[in-house]
């Protein structure tokens, strides 16, 4: 396996990783059960509600840090940077099938042109 | 009755909208913070030689400290965020710190801004608000 190919296993295993934490972050949030109205009360309540979604969601992160880094040390910056967009597809398919949430074709449209601006952004 | 119910919800959206407004825009400030610090804490490392001495260092920062508090700050404001909106319409949104990094990168370290990242910026900025127009929070299909 050539140096580029282990980068890019890197960088796409990273964003996977980074949209799983994602969801697991919004499923505890989700199956809280939130009775503070306002300020840090609610933060803490989810953590103290949901320890080991929150415990996996910070876990993915970790190994999105240690993935990101490798991947990092093995290619360009101006070729990992737009790869970190891919993340916004990724996590838009698993809001949809895992957390069922109702993704409009607007919703898409804004999303798409995000992805073409962050590309835009981290290739020049 | 029904309306002054209705009056009630009315404001109690818009009370929610604005709280997820504000805190969508500490999640970019703390994470522009970040980015910089980072760039910062490691700039400051650079002529370490080898992974291990590397590490060592960055440790040492007061950087890293600060660091440490930022990241805190936003997995607590982060999980406000979620308890109040999809996380496809809060995720797109926090795109806006590529903006905001670009510029202050530009400001702090003198960096150059080509016109094609100036073009991406703009995307990114009409690509935000046409997903700041969907409905922030939906019911779900099933289960969430």
């Amino acid at each position: 396996m050539s140096v580029r190919m282990l980068g890019l296993a890197c960088a796409t295993i990273a964003v996977v990783f980074e949209a799983l934490g994602q969801i697991a972050l919004k499923k505890a949030a989700n199956r809280s059960v939130i009775t503070a109205t306002s300020g840090w009360r609610i933060p803490v309540s989810i953590v103290a509600q949901q320890p080991l979604m929150i415990g996996m969601g910070l876990s993915c992160y970790l190994m999105t840090c240690i993935l990101w880094t490798l991947a990092l040390s093995f290619l360009p910056v101006s070729i990992v940077h737009p790869m970190g967009s891919i993340d916004l597809i990724v996590m838009l398919v698993l809001s949809r099938f895992i957390l069922h949430e109702q993704i409009t074709v607007r919703r898409m449209i804004g999303v798409g042109i995000i992805l073409a601006g962050v590309i835009l952004v981290g290739t020049n | 009755m029904s309306d002054v119910y209705e009056k009630q919800a009315n404001e109690l959206t818009t009370t929610r909208s604005i709280g997820v407004a504000g805190a969508l825009s500490l999640t970019i400030l703390l994470d522009t913070t970040a980015q910089l610090t980072w760039k910062g804490a490691v700039t400051q490392v650079e002529n370490a030689s080898g992974v291990g001495e590397f590490l060592l260092a960055f440790l040492h920062q007061p950087l890293f400290l600060a660091l440490i508090v930022l990241f805190v700050a936003m997995f607590l404001n982060w999980m406000l965020v979620l308890s109040r909106a999809d996380l496809s319409y809060v995720q797109p949104i926090t795109a806006l710190s590529y903006v905001t990094s670009s510029f202050a990168s530009t400001y702090l370290f003198n960096d150059h801004l080509p016109p094609v990242r100036i073009l991406g910026i703009c995307l990114i900025i009409l690509g935000v608000w046409i997903v700041g127009s969907t409905h922030q929070e939906r019911p779900c299909l099933s289960e969430c």
